[in-house]
C-alpha cells in the first residue's frame, strides 16, 4: 500500500486517525505499532514476521547489551553488539543477494539500518536501552517511514515515545506537507516518469542523441520528486502523530559539486555512513590516504546498500572517482564558481542517474554511445523522435526546474498561514487527486498505445 | 506577622498564576484535553474542513452518477472513494451538473426479474452505443450493410471459407520490394505510430496517433496533413491511396462488447471503402502482447485479441479487402508477441519494426490471371 493510493490516503490512514486520536495517550504507541504492522501486512504479508523477529532480536539485544557510561562496558558488550549487527546484516545482505532481488522484504533496507544505528547508540551508551517493547516496536515499524525512509535515530523520538502532544498548527502543517509530497509524487514523478518509460519501450539502441539526453534528464527528476515527494509524505504523517521526521532532501540540484549535491540528497542515508562508517573510521582527520581509504569504505557500502545489480558498482565507482577528484583537486574551484559548479553538476548526476537507472550492464553501454555519438551510429534511430516527446513533456520539465530551486517552498513559506496558501494546498490536492484517479483505472498511464 | 502574610499571599498567587500557565499551555494539546474538545478542535482545521467536504460532496455526485453519466467507470470501492468516478469524467469533460436527474428518479427498478433487468441493461447499453456512433458519424449506415453483418453473423465459417475461395480465385498473395508502400495509407494507433518512427517507409502515409480506437477514429483531428491537422475523413478524402492499411482495436478492449467494436469497426470498414474505392484495404489483425502480460491481465490479454481478430478476419472479402495477421512474424511458440521484441510487452522496440515490414512485404497483391 504507498502512500500515494486512494486505499492508504482515503481508507487506512482516515480510519488510523480517527482511531488514533481518541485512544488515551498511554494507549497512543500500541495503537500506532499494531496499525504500522496492519499496514506492512497489506503490502507484504510474507515477510511481516521477518519484521517482528528484527524488532525482538534487536530489542532484546539492546536490552543485554546496555551498560550506563559508569559502568562501562567490556567484551561482552562487544560480542553481543557484533551479534546483532550480524543479525541485522546477514538478513539484510542474504535477502538482497540471494538471488532473490525481485522478491526483496519491503522496507528491508530501511529499517535494518535503524535498527543497526539503535544498537550500536546504545553499545556506545549515548541512549539507554529501550525497556519497552512497544515502544521499540513502534519506533523501528512506524509506518510513516517504514517502506522508503527516512532513517530516523532512535534519540530523535526517544523522548516522544514517553508521550507526544499535537497541536491544530502541527496537525494542519502536517496535512499540507503530506499534500505537498502527494504532488510531488503523483503530478511531477509519476508523469515525467512517461517519458523514461517510452524510452525503454524503444530500446536504447534506437533512440536520438537528444532524446537520449531528454531522457537523463527526466530520470533525474522522476528520481527526485519521486523520493523527495515520498520523504514529504512521511514528514507530514510525522508530524500529523506528534513526531518530527528529520527531512531527507535539501534541493540537491542546487548544488556546485558532487560533494554538496550527496549532502543535500538522502541526507538521513548520508548521516548515517557518516556517523557509523565514516567517523569511526577516522574520517578526514587522519591524512589523506586515510581519508581516501574511508571515502571507498562509504561508497561501496552505498553501492552496495542500493542493490545487487552490476550497475550499482559502476554507478558507485563513478561517484567515489567524482568525488575523490574534487576532494583532490578542484573542489575550491568549484565552490567559489558562479555558474561553472552549476553546470558541471547537472552534466555530472544526470549521468550518473543512467547508470542506476539501467540494470544490464550491456545497455548501459548502449545508452551512453547515444548519449555521445562519436563513434557513429548503427540501427533503425529516427532522429525527429524528440519533437512529439518536447510536446508532451516541455511543461513537466518546466515544472521540475522550477520546483528543484528554492524559489517556490520560499514563497510557500511567505502564504503558508495565510488563506492563499490554503487555497494552493487545496489546488494541489484535487490536481493529484484528478491524476491519481484517472490512471487507477487506466494501467496504461504509463504505455498508452 | 502582617509581613509574612503578604508574602504567603503574594506566594500562594504566584503558584497559582503558574499553574494556570501551565494549564493555558497544555490545553493546546490533544493529549491532554477532553474527547469532546478533541472532536471541536479537529473541526476547526481548515484544511480538514475543506477536504472532508470536499470528499463527501463530491463522492455524493460520484455516487448519485455511477448509474448515470458516469455509468462507463468503474471504481473498485473497497479500495477507493466513489468521487474517483468524478475525476474520471473530468477528463472526458463530463461534469457532475451533466448529472441527469430526471433518469435518476424515473428508472427504479422495483422488483424486476434479473432475466428482465439484464436485458433491460442491455438495451441501454445498445442505445448508449448506438448514440455515440450516431454523434460519430454523420453519415447514415446504410441497411444493407447491418444486414451483411448479420448475415455474417449466422454463418461465419462458410463465409470465411467463400472468402478465402474468392481469393485464391481472384488475387494472391506476393512478395514485393518497399516502393509498393508509396502510395499506401496506414491508420492505426500507437503501435503504427511506431511502424512510421521506425519502419523506415519514408513515402508512405500514416494517420496514427497514441491511444486511438474505433470510437474516435471519425471524431478526432488527429491526422496531419501539409502541416494540418484534420479527420480521418478529410484526410482520406484529400487523396486516393492504392492501399490502405488498417489496424486498430487494442485500446477499446475495456470498452464495450465484442458486438459492438464489430459493428463500429465494420462501419469503419465501410467507410474507408467509400473514401477509398480504388485501395486494396487491408485489415491487420490486432498485434499481440507478451504471453506473460496476457496471463496476468483480464482485460488485454491474447483471448480476446484472438476472438477480435477472428472476427476482423470475417470482414475480408479477397476482392478488394484483405486480412494480414503480423501475429505470425512476431509471436513464439506460447502464442503471444516474443518477449526480446519488445520491453512494456505491447509495443515493439524501435529496431524491431523492420520485422513488420518485411511480414508486409510478403502480402503484396497480385491479380491472377
Amino acid at each position: 500500500m504507498v502512500f500515494s493510493s486512494f486505499e492508504f490516503l482515503f481508507r487506512f490512514l482516515p480510519v488510523f486517525l480517527v482511531i488514533y486520536y481518541l485512544t488515551p495517550a498511554k494507549w497512543k504507541n500500541l495503537v500506532l505499532f499494531a496499525a504500522s504492522i496492519a499496514f506492512y501486512t497489506v503490502g507484504e504479508a510474507g515477510y511481516v514476521l521477518l519484521l517482528l523477529a528484527s524488532v525482538l532480536v534487536n530489542y532484546f539485544f539492546g536490552r543485554a547489551m546496555y551498560r550506563t557510561p559508569e559502568e562501562g562496558r567490556g567484551k561482552k558488550q562487544l560480542l553481543l553488539l557484533l551479534a546483532a549487527l550480524g543479525y541485522d546484516f546477514g538478513m539484510l545482505f542474504f535477502y538482497k543477494y540471494s538471488g532473490r532481488a525481485d522478491k526483496l522484504p519491503l522496507g528491508i533496507s530501511f529499517y535494518t539500518f535503524q535498527s543497526a544505528a539503535y544498537v550500536i547508540d546504545v553499545y556506545r551508551g549515548q541512549i539507554p536501552a529501550e525497556k519497552s517493547l512497544v515502544k521499540f516496536g513502534t519506533y523501528l515499524t512506524m509506518f510513516p517511514q517504514l517502506i522508503a525512509g527516512p532513517i530516523i535515530n532512535y534519540s530523535e523520538v526517544r523522548l516522544k515515545m514517553n508521550g507526544r502532544t499535537v497541536t491544530l498548527q502541527q496537525f494542519e502543517d502536517g496535512l499540507k506537507l503530506l499534500v505537498i509530497g502527494l504532488a510531488s509524487k503523483v503530478v511531477i514523478a509519476d508523469r515525467i516518469g512517461m517519458l523514461w518509460n517510452n524510452i525503454q519501450g524503444i530500446g536504447f539502441e534506437s533512440i536520438s542523441t537528444t532524446l537520449a539526453w531528454m531522457g537523463a534528464f527526466a530520470y533525474s527528476i522522476q528520481l527526485y520528486f519521486d523520493f523527495l515527494g515520498y520523504s514529504l509524505m512521511a514528514m507530514g504523517l510525522g508530524a500529523m502523530l506528534g513526531f518530527e521526521i528529520p527531512k531527507n532532501f535539501s534541493h540537491p540540484y542546487i548544488s556546485k559539486s558532487v560533494s554538496e549535491f550527496w549532502r543535500r540528497w538522502h541526507i538521513t542515508l548520508g548521516r548515517w555512513f557518516r556517523e557509523y562508517v565514516y567517523i569511526p573510521l577516522g574520517g578526514n582527520r587522519k591524512g589523506k590516504k586515510r581519508t581516501m581509504c574511508n571515502l571507498l569504505a562509504v561508497w561501496a557500502l552505498t553501492a552496495l546498500w542500493h542493490g545487487a545489480s552490476g550497475n550499482y558498482l559502476i554507478w558507485g565507482a563513478a561517484l567515489l572517482v567524482l568525488l575523490m577528484a574534487e576532494k583532490l583537486f578542484f573542489l575550491p574551484y568549484l565552490e567559489k564558481s558562479k555558474v561553472v559548479g552549476h553546470l558541471y553538476l547537472l552534466f555530472v548526476v544526470p549521468l550518473t542517474w543512467v547508470v542506476f537507472a539501467i540494470p544490464e550492464v550491456k545497455q548501459i553501454g548502449v545508452y551512453f554511445t547515444r548519449l555521445f555519438p562519436f563513434f557513429g551510429t548503427a540501427g533503425v534511430i529516427n532522429q525527429q523522435d524528440y519533437l512529439r516527446y518536447l510536446k508532451d513533456f516541455l511543461p513537466l520539465f518546466l515544472l521540475g526546474v522550477l520546483f528543484a530551486t528554492p524559489y517556490p517552498a520560499a514563497f510557500y513559506k511567505v502564504v503558508q498561514q495565510k488563506w492563499l496558501g490554503n487555497v494552493l494546498i487545496m489546488g494541489l490536492l484535487g490536481l493529484s487527486l484528478y491524476y491519481l484517479a484517472i490512471s487507477t483505472n487506466n494501467p496504461f498511464l504509463y504505455f498508452n498505445f | 506577622m502582617q509581613y509574612r502574610r503578604t508574602i504567603r499571599f503574594c506566594i500562594l498567587i504566584f503558584r497559582l498564576r503558574n499553574q494556570a500557565q501551565k494549564l493555558k499551555c497544555t490545553g493546546d494539546n490533544w493529549g491532554q484535553i477532553e474527547k469532546r474538545e478533541h472532536v471541536k478542535k479537529f473541526f476547526k482545521s481548515k484544511m480538514l474542513v475543506s477536504i472532508l467536504a470536499g470528499w463527501f460532496l463530491l463522492s455524493g455526485a460520484g455516487y448519485l452518477g455511477k448509474d448515470n453519466i458516469y455509468q462507463n467507470y468503474s471504481v473498485d470501492t473497497a479500495k477507493s472513494p466513489y468521487f474517483v468516478l468524478v475525476f474520471q469524467g473530468l477528463r472526458d469533460h463530463v461534469y457532475p451538473w451533466d448529472l441527469k436527474w430526471k433518469e435518476l428518479f424515473e428508472y427504479y427498478p422495483k422488483q424486476m426479474p434479473n432475466q428482465v433487468l439484464a436485458k433491460e441493461l442491455e438495451d441501454m447499453e445498445e442505445e448508449a452505443v448506438q448514440n455515440r456512433k450516431n454523434a460519430g458519424n454523420k453519415q447514415a449506415v446504410g441497411t444493407e450493410n447491418m444486414q451483411e453483418k448479420s448475415a455474417q453473423e449466422k454463418e461465419p465459417k462458410t463465409k470465411t471459407a467463400q472468402a478465402e475461395e474468392q481469393q485464391e480465385a481472384r488475387k494472391k498473395f506476393v512478395t514485393v520490394e518497399a516502393d509498393y508502400f508509396d502510395d499506401a495509407a496506414f491508420i492505426g494507433d500507437s503501435r503504427t505510430v511506431g511502424l512510421h518512427d521506425y519502419g523506415g517507409l519514408e513515402k508512405t502515409d500514416f494517420f496514427a496517433t497514441v491511444g486511438m480506437n474505433v470510437y474516435d477514429l471519425w471524431t478526432d483531428k488527429f491526422c496531419e496533413v501539409d502541416g494540418e491537422k484534420m479527420t480521418l475523413e478529410e484526410a482520406l478524402s484529400a487523396k486516393q491511396y492504392g492501399k490502405v492499411y488498417f489496424q486498430i482495436g487494442i485500446n477499446e478492449m475495456g470498452r464495450g462488447t465484442l458486438d459492438s467494436f464489430m459493428e463500429q469497426y465494420a462501419q469503419s470498414v465501410e467507410k474507408i471503402r467509400q473514401l477509398q474505392p480504388k485501395a486494396y484495404i487491408y485489415l491487420q489483425g490486432i498485434m499481440k502482447v507478451t504471453t506473460e502480460k496476457s496471463n496476468a491481465d483480464s482485460i488485454f490479454n491474447n483471448e480476446g485479441i484472438q476472438a477480435r481478430n477472428e472476427r476482423i478476419a470475417q470482414l475480408a472479402d479477397g476482392v478488394t479487402v484483405f486480412y494480414i495477421d503480423v501475429n505470425e512474424a512476431v509471436c513464439d511458440e506460447t502464442g503471444g508477441l516474443r518477449a526480446d521484441l519488445t520491453f512494456d510487452n505491447l509495443h515493439l522496440y524501435g529496431s524491431k519494426y523492420d520485422i513488420w515490414v518485411d511480414f508486409l512485404k510478403t502480402r503484396g497483391i497480385k491479380d491472377v490471371e
